[in-house]
């Protein structure tokens, strides 16, 4: 027996002690480990899956429907028709600010809502009108045309290949856009030189078209609003105040930048929604975990009973021993957290390179804005997450056995045990 | 059986604790069981009371038409083979068309469902969601519009809108309607499109005079897509008795975002199951091996005395056995008992406005209410038991593997 004396001395025994009676029970320590792993798994995959989906849905909405700002006339988001939109003459303005603000690209947009007809049926569309040329550098829509090309003028209309194959619309076909502007109902024909078929439901029902078209139709010279794109890396936020500075700089009045949150109302409350979705799950996993590792750790002291008295008889501090104990948890806890965590990590590595797709299920949410194919996220916090919920459970598992083995008054010990 | 029980109480802290680790999951599971039952039964209602029926007979549709409804110009023959058969509660002739709802230099579009008001009245609680105005009366010229539609076009009650009937058969057909009344919808979506007239105004936009686009029916006894098969049983019945050109059409192909949901619901269930019985049976697993290590002096003298393995094994399985049961029902009867409670209480309301508008879009209440299904509750606790039981397996193997002398000599 080494002598128990001196701090480091004492902490590296009691580590060594802890490990070697760990692997006197390989069974039973694998099971405890079993266990852990199993509980930090279930809480990584489940937080990567939840934050993927939120993460995933930001991602596709900025990249290919919203753009990662929005500048819109106050008022338009709770009345949306076109002459509650920015005015020509807001527009001028807004667009030497622009200039200016070092954006990576910025498109005028023109919406309105209307009805597609083709030559065998009808179906509500959003029109949005955009500038073939500068849409393409806010929006990435082109890159999922599956059939035909992206608009580049008047007279051209690009529709999803959802409401194509719906309407039985085929490339280069005349279809019918109806709309009320401002002298009435408006009706004017299209060639469909496109169809896109994107991940976002929201999209199905957009047909786009030309900025001039869209001023025809509706009748409203200005726009709804403008999106912008931003530096790759660039802080939203700093954007947002910034612009909001050179528009009241500028003395242009009524217009407000909108980021992600303003333009998707829904994404908020989601973001809490799966929050508080998680809070039961992880308590049930942590009590669970819990459970197994106090259990186990609890009859190991018992069974040790004899042997901790003999230990204790030969000198062994009681503090010494309920480290030795907690050490044990410890391991058990820290090898099943990395088992756990690396196959948590694999699983959400390989979901988020392939996704997994909702299938038919998102189209019914689409006004959510959630992709129909989802990406899991493997943001390092899971790690903290998972790792906190663990050695937290595993801590307060073991302080009850340590407590006990530290207790044992050596004499009866020995002769109980 | 003795043996196990006297065991069982001998340790009573290990044996609370498995007990636990039966019982969360099982009662977790009910609970969960019990939310998505009464926001699927919610779904259901309000699809099939509002809008789909249980199941619709249209005319077959050869080619797409987008929003719009084939027409169907002979609903007097689909009604006389209804009449022939039985389990049907209720039916009546609609009909459904895209069109533009415009209001100034506002517009929208919509779809129209003309309708015969005093016949949906049993039925359709739209009437009940008229917070403004009147629903329609028989040969009554006027719209009931949702308010969110009422906000795009900016109308009131009193004020016109113009539709502009779009079907693909017809052709263009306009008119002018006052609207009369304005509902409160239970989808937002809804609320944006859906507009009843009466069928005869319908009619004259769809420039037509006999024509329809379904037979809605409703059939009786269902309450819910548990039901299934009675709606089956129904349209088999239908076979032969039909024209030939027309189809019935069930609630799962009208309301796909319902079944959609539930077909999301199950493997969503079972993964929440999956990683609940995992960590109670590695639990379970866990005691019982310790409470097996513990005993191997006392098992080992029991099969020297002369107890086969098989009784051994089958002890130690009693002992897991017994204590999972009452574990499980446990479990089952505090989920049931808290549905209860939460029942009683009228549910359990969500807080905040937001939260209300968003739970709009997806079509659901913002008060979350629980209903419990029997088979279901059985089956959850069945299945604990099952995956507890499978788990006392091993360290039931190792009792019975045990050799009687090393055992004795076993020093713990």
């Amino acid at each position: 027996m080494p002598r128990w004396e001196g701090r480091e001395r004492v902490n590296a025994t009691s580590l060594r002690i802890a490990w070697r009676n760990l692997w006197r029970h390989t069974q039973r320590t694998v099971l405890m480990i079993a266990i852990v792993a199993f509980g930090s798994w279930v809480i990584l995959v489940m937080w990567g899956i939840a934050d993927g989906m939120i993460r995933s849905m930001t991602d596709t909405q900025i990249a290919y429907n919203l753009g990662d700002l929005q500048l819109r006339a106050v008022g338009y988001a709770n009345d949306p028709v076109p002459s509650n939109g920015l005015s020509a003459k807001q527009v001028l303005g807004v667009q030497k600010v622009l200039a200016n603000a070092s954006v990576a690209a910025s498109s005028a947009r023109l919406e309105t809502y209307g009805m597609l007809r083709s030559s065998y049926g009808s179906e509500g569309v959003t029109i949005r009108g955009i500038d073939p040329i500068k849409e393409q550098r806010v929006t990435k829509l082109q890159e999922t045309i599956v059939e035909g090309r992206y608009i580049t003028g008047p007279g051209e209309i690009l529709i999803s290949a959802k409401m194509a194959a719906s309407l039985d619309i085929r490339r280069g076909e005349r279809v019918v856009l109806l709309a009320q502007g401002e002298s009435g109902t408006s009706s004017q024909a299209f060639r469909a030189v496109g169809f896109f078929a994107s991940n976002l439901g929201t999209l199905d029902s957009i047909a786009m078209i030309s900025l001039q078209d869209a001023h025809a139709m509706s009748g409203w010279s200005g726009l709804t609003s403008i999106a912008i794109n931003l530096p790759a890396g660039a802080s939203t936020s700093r954007y947002v105040s910034r612009l909001q500075k050179d528009l009241a700089a500028a003395g242009i009045e009524g217009i407000e930048v909108a980021d992600y949150f303003a333009l998707n109302p829904f994404a908020r409350i989601m973001i809490q929604g799966s929050t508080i979705k998680m809070i039961p799950m992880v308590i049930m996993i942590a009590l669970m975990a819990g459970f197994g590792v106090a259990n186990t750790a609890f009859y190991s002291v018992l069974e040790r009973t004899r042997e901790f008295g003999m230990m204790m008889a030969l000198g062994m501090s009681r503090k010494l021993l309920a480290r030795v104990v907690l050490m044990e948890s410890v391991f058990v806890s820290a090898i099943g957290f990395v088992v756990g965590g690396s196959v948590g990590y694999g699983c959400l590595l390989y979901l988020s390179r392939h996704g997994f797709s909702l299938g038919g299920l998102m189209a019914n949410f689409s006004e959510l804005g959630i992709p129909t194919t989802l990406y899991a996220s493997t943001s390092g916090w899971y790690w903290v997450a998972a790792f906190s919920v663990v050695v937290f459970t595993a801590l307060v598992a073991a302080w009850y056995p340590a407590r006990r083995a530290s207790s044992l008054e050596p004499v009866t010990a020995i002769r109980e045990g | 059986m003795k043996a196990a029980i006297r065991h069982l109480r001998r340790n009573r802290g290990r044996t609370i604790l498995t007990l636990l680790a039966v019982l969360i999951p099982v009662y977790f599971l009910v609970s969960m069981f019990g939310l998505t039952n009464s926001i699927v039964s919610d779904m259901f209602e309000t699809a099939t009371r509002i809008d789909t029926g249980h199941f619709q007979i249209r005319h077959i549709e050869r080619r797409g038409m987008g929003a719009a409804i084939p027409l169907m110009h002979d609903s007097k023959s689909v009604l006389a083979a209804l009449d022939k058969i039985d389990g049907i509660e209720w039916r009546t002739v609609r009909l459904d068309m895209p069109a533009l709802a415009s209001a100034g230099d506002r517009s929208q579009a919509v779809y129209v469902q003309g309708v015969i008001p005093e016949e949906i009245a049993p039925i359709s609680s739209i009437r009940d969601l008229v917070v403004k105005g009147t629903y329609l009366k028989n040969g009554q010229n006027g719209a009931v519009i949702g308010e969110e539609l009422a906000a795009l076009l900016n109308v009131g009650v009193g004020d016109q809108i113009v539709l502009l009937g779009a079907h693909p058969e017809t052709g263009l057909g306009a008119l002018k309607v006052p609207v009369v009344g304005i509902y409160r919808a239970p989808i937002s979506a809804m609320g944006r499109t859906v507009i009843h007239t009466t069928l005869t105004t319908a009619r004259r936009l769809a420039r037509s005079p006999n024509a329809a686009t379904a037979v809605v029916v409703r059939v009786s006894g269902v309450t819910g897509p548990w039901d299934v098969g009675k709606i089956e049983a129904v349209t088999a019945q239908l076979k032969g008795l039909l024209p030939d050109d027309v189809e019935v059409l069930d609630w799962r192909k009208l309301a796909p975002q319902v079944s959609g949901y539930m077909a999301i619901l199950r493997p969503v269930m079972i993964i929440f199951a999956a990683i609940f019985f995992g960590l109670g049976a590695l639990v379970v697993l866990n005691t019982l091996y310790l409470s097996v290590m513990e005993r191997t002096r006392e098992l080992g003298l029991i099969i020297a005395l002369g107890a086969s393995r098989w009784r051994v094994m089958g002890m130690i399985l009693t002992e897991a056995g017994l204590i999972t049961v009452i574990g499980a029902v446990c479990g089952a009867l505090i989920g049931v008992a808290l549905a209860w409670i939460v029942e009683a209480l009228g549910g359990i309301p969500l807080p905040g406005a937001e939260l209300a508008d968003y739970m709009k879009v997806v079509g659901m209440k913002p008060v979350l209410h629980m209903m419990i299904s029997w088979p279901q509750v059985v089956i959850s606790a069945a299945a604990m038991v099952g995956v507890a039981v499978l788990a006392a397996w091993f360290p039931a193997y190792r009792a019975s593997k045990l050799e009687p002398v090393e055992a004795m000599r076993y020093v713990e």
